[in-house]
């Protein structure tokens, strides 16, 4: 069986069971508490090899939100990765741990045994799904669920590699990040301070047309 | 100055009391000393420092020493003292928001008025010209059109930031209620003050804690207008461990220590506690002597009593409509209805903060389990779509709230840590009660409004202003209160007591504007002392 299929069938039967589902569910919201994955920091620091850091970049291109991904978006991102693996104990452990696991599961789910930097866009993003179904369930209450069974691999893999790139994203190109909602004024970026008395006026129009105010 | 001079006053704390005073006993003539237990940092570094915190989210207002910022909770509720507070020149206005408001007049009279708490030992009366001078010296921008604020004699010093275009969404709702919206005052500069910038919408002041031009108000502003005249010298890294008094009674030495640990000490001819409601109530505590067994200044055993806090409320709602939040790192719109009430026999002061600002991009990129395109789209479908009511409510004191002494636990320097001891009691609970159903009888009657977070849950998610209040507070009856209305101690006659330590009652807004207040009216009674 599928972890998948189990995991349906596990959330599935416990939903049935209303009084104790609750009980659940509300241990649900504690188990992360004891499963939350900790950074080995007795665990060296150092570089990615160029193969490792390629793997880490097709995992970006399918992570990032932007729109336009420059390559000025993947310099700062590249970047990132270095200093974090440089400067902070366990996160070289974890984005090597990352490579492996994005290798491993394309290589278990091509026909022809690819590596993950390799295969092309659409297949890189059905390879995430894949390892991380849990994480992207929509209601948070199932998603709790994720803490108890996903592997330990995966978690480690969301908390520390996942999040770190996309809070790479977000944090170290503001521009990039802001411009989803159209602003190009945003937090850090001085402005006429009577704007804010108007109405909001959007430059770009990508996917935006309902969001004038 | 030189370092090795005696000066006349000495003050313990650099923050927004301390600044304060510095700056009017200096410009009086008066020779001060102003000892800051943390570091202190450079304005012309704030930029960078709003850029780093952007970029990394590291807080550059963090303890320098942590193992010396050790507390601990003894009561029901676990107070956060630690996001609550910051240890460098300048003190909490580091990261304060700026909003300046004036206490009610019916704040001084509690017990006359409604027989709760106490009553203050001066009126709103005594203190109204002083507040004009406070809103003066940290260039308070706004507008008299609260019709619920007590009466002023003085114009605000700077023009009003004008209502944020979507305040206009909450302003609907509040139509239909009869609740008035009025500006907000804020230490921030409308337009250049104090050779400061205006304000150029930064928007990191509120969320982040930085105006990296400082167009919005620190107390450094003051320690540097003190230093200019001569009369004052600031030293940082100087955490006072002992005040010593002299064989008559009166406060002669403090030893402080550096954080290499070594010790020094300075005499002057006053001193000024202006460490804040917590720690200036530890230092009284820990001075304790033969002579004041209970800790200096605590004949009435009140030093540490009656801890007051406001206590933060919020109802957040969905919109149909977008706003655009972020434009700004402050709220323009508030409501006073609710704060100074004729009755409050069974609840007290709200006061309504109506806030523009949901999450960021960020914010729903970590809730969110989706990445790549499917996130793109879910952030341009959820951005600009919440809002959120804030309710600041009034607590009143209570003796069994406590900051004391851990036995067991000891700083950085071997002293005992402070323990705070902590409860809210049935009023402030009845209180915040009222509170969620204003806020939830807003977004009902705001068209489309669907509320995410309210009701019982928000019981459950009380939050504080941090703002320590009433651990010293004033009185004429020494058995009853720490210290006078010119905030001199009662038991030792030249050590001064300032900060939001000496309120009686805390009231429903801000104390900052009262602590600077009280700061000037302190200073001019105490330079008289030596001119």
């Amino acid at each position: 069986m599928r972890r998948r299929t189990f995991l349906a069938i596990a959330i599935g039967g416990l939903a049935v069971s209303a009084a104790s589902g609750a009980k659940i569910l509300r241990l649900g919201t504690r188990i992360p508490q004891y499963r939350k994955p900790q950074l080995d920091e007795d665990s060296p620091t150092g570089r990615l090899s160029a193969v490792e850091m390629s793997t880490v970049m097709a995992l970006a291109e399918v992570l990032i939100p932007a729109d336009t991904k420059s390559e000025r978006i993947y310099n700062v991102l590249r970047s990132h990765v270095e200093s974090r693996t440089l400067a902070n104990n366990g996160y070289l452990e974890e984005y090597r741990r990352a490579v492996a696991l994005l290798d491993e599961t394309a290589e278990s789910v091509t026909a022809v045994g690819g590596k993950f930097a390799e295969l092309p866009v659409s297949q890189r993003q059905r390879i995430l799904e894949d390892i991380l179904w849990e994480y992207r369930a929509e209601q948070t209450r199932v998603r709790q669920f994720e803490a108890i069974f996903s592997p330990a691999g995966t978690l480690a893999f969301r908390n520390f590699v996942v999040r770190d790139i996309l809070e790479a994203f977000f944090r170290k190109l503001p521009g990039e990040a802001w411009a989803i909602v159209g602003y190009s004024h945003y937090p850090g970026v001085p402005a006429d301070p009577r704007t804010y008395s108007r109405p909001l006026q959007i430059t770009s129009t990508s996917n935006l047309s309902d969001h004038a105010a | 100055m030189p370092l090795n001079d005696i000066p006349d006053v000495c003050i313990i704390g650099a923050g927004l009391a301390g600044g304060i005073m510095a700056y009017e006993l200096a410009s009086k003539g008066v020779r001060v000393t102003v000892l800051e237990a943390g570091p202190r940092h450079d304005p012309q570094a704030r930029f960078s420092y709003m850029q780093n915190r952007l970029a990394t989210g590291a807080d550059p207002w963090a303890s320098n020493l942590p193992e010396r910022d050790v507390f601990t909770n003894a009561g029901e509720v676990e107070y956060p003292l630690k996001s609550a507070r910051v240890k460098a020149v300048g003190g909490s206005t580091l990261h304060w928001g700026g909003l300046s408001l004036r206490l009610h007049e019916t704040d001084f009279k509690m017990k006359s008025l409604y027989g709760l708490a106490d009553d203050w030992p001066i009126g709103y009366e005594q203190l109204e010209p002083y507040y004009g001078k406070a809103e003066a010296a940290l260039g308070v921008a706004g507008i008299a059109d609260n019709p619920f604020a007590s009466y002023r004699s003085t114009k605000f010093p700077l023009p009003p930031f004008p209502f944020n275009y979507h305040d206009r969404v909450f302003k609907k709702a509040c139509d239909k209620l009869g609740i008035v919206m009025h500006h907000i005052p804020w230490a921030r500069n409308s337009m250049p003050y104090q050779n400061a910038p205006a304000c150029q919408a930064f928007s990191t002041c509120g969320s982040h804690g930085i105006c990296p031009i400082s167009a919005q108000y620190t107390s450094e502003r003051h320690i540097q207008l003190a230093e200019k005249t001569g009369n004052a010298q600031v030293i940082p890294n100087a955490n006072v461990l002992r005040i010593h008094v002299d064989k008559s009674g009166r406060a002669q030495s403090v030893t402080y220590a550096t954080p290499d640990r070594e010790q020094h000490e300075l005499r002057a001819g006053a001193f000024v506690l202006a460490a804040h409601a917590i720690e200036s109530t530890r230092l009284l505590l820990l001075s304790k002597s033969s002579r004041f067994p209970q800790g200096l200044a605590n004949r009435s055993g009140l030093v540490g009593k009656n801890f007051m806090e406001h206590l933060y409320l919020s109802v957040t709602a969905k919109l149909k409509e977008r706003v655009a939040p972020h434009r700004i790192g402050f709220n323009t719109a508030e409501s006073h209805q609710f704060v100074a009430a004729k009755n409050k026999d069974d609840t007290g002061s709200v006061k309504i903060e109506f806030e523009i600002t949901g999450p960021t991009p960020l914010d729903i990129a970590r809730r969110s389990g989706n990445w790549g395109a499917d996130l793109a789209r879910e952030i341009r479908e959820s951005y600009g779509r919440d809002v959120r009511i804030s309710l600041e409510i009034e607590q009143l004191p209570d003796e069994k709230n406590t900051i004391s002494l851990d036995p067991k636990v000891t700083d950085y320097f071997g002293n005992p840590a402070p323990r705070i001891t902590y409860a809210i009691g049935d009023y402030e609970k009845a209180t915040a009660q009222k509170a969620i159903e204003i806020g939830e009888s807003i977004f009902g009657a705001l068209e489309g409004a669907e509320i995410t977070r309210g009701g019982s849950e928000s019981m459950n998610n009380i939050g504080f202003g941090y703002h320590h209040m009433g651990t010293c507070r004033m009185g004429h009856d020494p058995e009853k209160s720490v210290v006078d209305s010119d905030l001199r101690s009662h038991d030792v006659d030249n050590l001064f007591i300032v900060g939001s330590g000496v309120f009686v009652t805390g009231g429903g807004v801000q104390p900052s504007l009262t602590i600077a207040t009280l700061a000037i009216r302190a200073a001019e009674y105490l330079a008289k002392e030596f001119n």
